[in-house]
């Protein structure tokens, strides 16, 4: 008997489903865009229903919405082609959110991110400016700049303090544009390099004529060690050579020493410290100068205060031979000598 | 807190005998218990084993200053005095200025000592030697390099500078924020 009512039950609802009537009422107007096919509805839930059975409720209120887009889809024009009736949806009023983040913004060259610190604003160069010796209005860059070049340098000035007047001031200028060119393309690739996170190479001697620094020289040295099949494994060592190679590569990482216990701390220091202290000391002459005035003064001194001693009794007194009274304006005037007296 | 490494080390002990001489071993081998030198953010401290102990409680990135500053090394490589270390290169000083009460302030405030300023000067201090400075009354007030040796001193006009100076207590307020 119960599958029977059962069964029933089951007929009648959804009987009662498909007959669900195509008029649908709503306390607030559900906005519905038809460009995207979407509906808003606004109205609160029922709370009591939606408690008791959600899942039903839902699915009834969905129904219900998507009734209402359907019925404002069969108020539209309809038009039929081939036995197919179909619709224009109008324009979309809904921007629908993107699927995909935001793309990252673009990563700053080296010179923008310093002048962003430095505050250096760029100042806008007009597109052409006029020439005075051509007569007539130059672009800041393309073709007819370099054209333009061209007309303007058929001649180059001698610089009053050239070294060598001979030199080719054309070609000159050419090697400088080349490599003002080969710089700026280095510093592109170099900021390309950077962004991707690509390890660039910081090793080797840099093409520079002339001197190079003892640090660039030194690391040439240290690279040019390691670079050899088995790491430089099998390199001989100079007398005096610094054992760990490593430290100076870059791109290589740094050894990192254990740390040592108080105790070997201890002696190494102590260590270092003999070997600073048992330095050869250095013959330094001004040190021996010094000693050897003082060693006078101190002589000098001392026989002062001997002498000193000797004559006690008699207080201030000269020696005899060498004094001699001032003569108070009685002396005879020599006048001029002839040769004159000697200058101290 | 990092241990000095040995190339460091050597640089930091050279810059310390110049003030002090054979007397670093005296810094190192205490009686009085485990000394060490540690060096942390370029700086170096002066610290006992003790507080080390302690300090390794924390995390490194919240401690400033452990023990007591010595000094530091600078970017090229060389390692400079603060005046914190005063108080341990004075007792061992090898080479000595005493100033006179009238030039004492002339120095605390930075400036270099005049010949007119000198009370009294070890013997056989050479040119460029470290010295500590001290009032007549045998307060450290700081250290310089002697401008002039001590018989050089005896002769000079008393306008002259006889040392230069390198770091004066006058820096724990001038300073202030630099020395940590």
């Amino acid at each position: 008997m119960e599958d029977i009512s059962d069964v029933l039950n089951k007929k009648e609802a959804s009987d009662r489903a498909s007959q669900l009537s195509v008029t649908v009422s709503k306390i607030l107007e559900p906005e519905i865009d038809l460009g995207t096919l979407l509906c808003f509805d606004s109205n609160d839930f029922d709370t009591k229903q939606l408690r008791s059975d959600q899942e039903a409720y839902l699915t009834d209120e969905t129904r219900n919405n998507v009734q209402l887009i359907i019925n404002q889809l069969f108020e539209l024009p309809m038009k039929n082609e081939d036995g197919y009736m179909y619709v224009d949806l109008p324009e979309p009023r809904y921007n629908l959110p993107r699927e995909k983040p935001l793309p990252a913004p673009k990563a700053l060259t080296k010179w923008q991110k310093f002048a962003i610190e430095k505050g250096i604003k760029k100042t806008p160069k007009p597109k052409s400016t006029w020439d005075d010796i051509l007569q007539k209005w130059i672009p800041t860059y393309g073709y007819k700049k370099a054209a333009a070049e061209k007309d303007k340098d058929w001649i180059l000035e001698v610089p009053g303090n050239a070294a060598d007047p001979n030199v080719d001031l054309f070609a000159q200028k050419r090697e400088a544009k080349k490599e003002r060119v080969a710089k700026n393309e280095y510093q592109r690739l170099r900021n390309i390099a950077a962004t991707r996170k690509i390890k660039v190479p910081s090793v080797g001697l840099p093409p520079l004529e002339g001197t190079l620094h003892s640090n660039q020289l030194k690391t040439a040295v240290d690279v040019a060690k390691i670079s050899t099949a088995s790491v430089g494994k099998f390199q001989p060592k100079l007398s005096k050579e610094v054992v760990s190679v490593k430290k100076n590569i870059p791109g290589l990482k740094k050894e990192k020493l254990p740390a040592k216990s108080m105790k070997e701390e201890k002696t190494t220091s102590l260590q270092i410290i003999d070997s600073i202290n048992n330095k050869k000391p250095k013959f330094n002459l001004e040190k021996a100068a010094n000693k050897a005035i003082h060693a006078e003064e101190v002589q000098r001194f001392r026989e002062k205060k001997e002498g000193g001693d000797k004559k006690k009794g008699g207080g201030r007194s000269r020696s005899k031979g060498s004094f001699k009274r001032p003569t108070a304006n009685t002396g005879k005037r020599l006048g001029k000598q002839k040769g004159g007296r000697k200058r101290r | 807190m990092k241990q000095l490494s040995d190339d460091r080390m050597k640089i930091f002990f050279e810059k310390l005998s110049k003030y002090i001489g054979t007397n670093i071993k005296l810094l190192i081998d205490r009686s009085d218990g485990k000394y060490c030198f540690r060096e942390k953010k370029d700086r170096v401290y002066y610290v006992s084993e003790k507080v080390l102990n302690m300090g390794s409680m924390m995390n490194p990135d919240n401690i400033i200053s452990i023990g007591t500053c010595f000094g530091k090394f600078t970017k090229s490589g060389k390692f400079r005095l603060h005046i914190t270390a005063l108080d341990y290169l004075s007792p061992y000083a090898q080479h000595k200025m005493w100033v006179k009460p009238a030039a004492e302030q002339q120095f605390v405030y930075g400036h270099n000592i005049l010949k007119s300023g000198l009370g009294r000067i070890t013997e056989s201090t050479l040119q460029y030697q470290g010295v500590i400075i001290f009032s007549m009354s045998d307060v450290p007030l700081g250290f310089g390099v002697a401008a002039k040796g001590t018989t050089e001193c005896k002769h000079t006009d008393p306008l002259s500078v006889v040392c230069f100076n390198q770091a004066d207590i006058g820096e724990f307020i001038r300073c202030e924020d630099d020395l940590i």
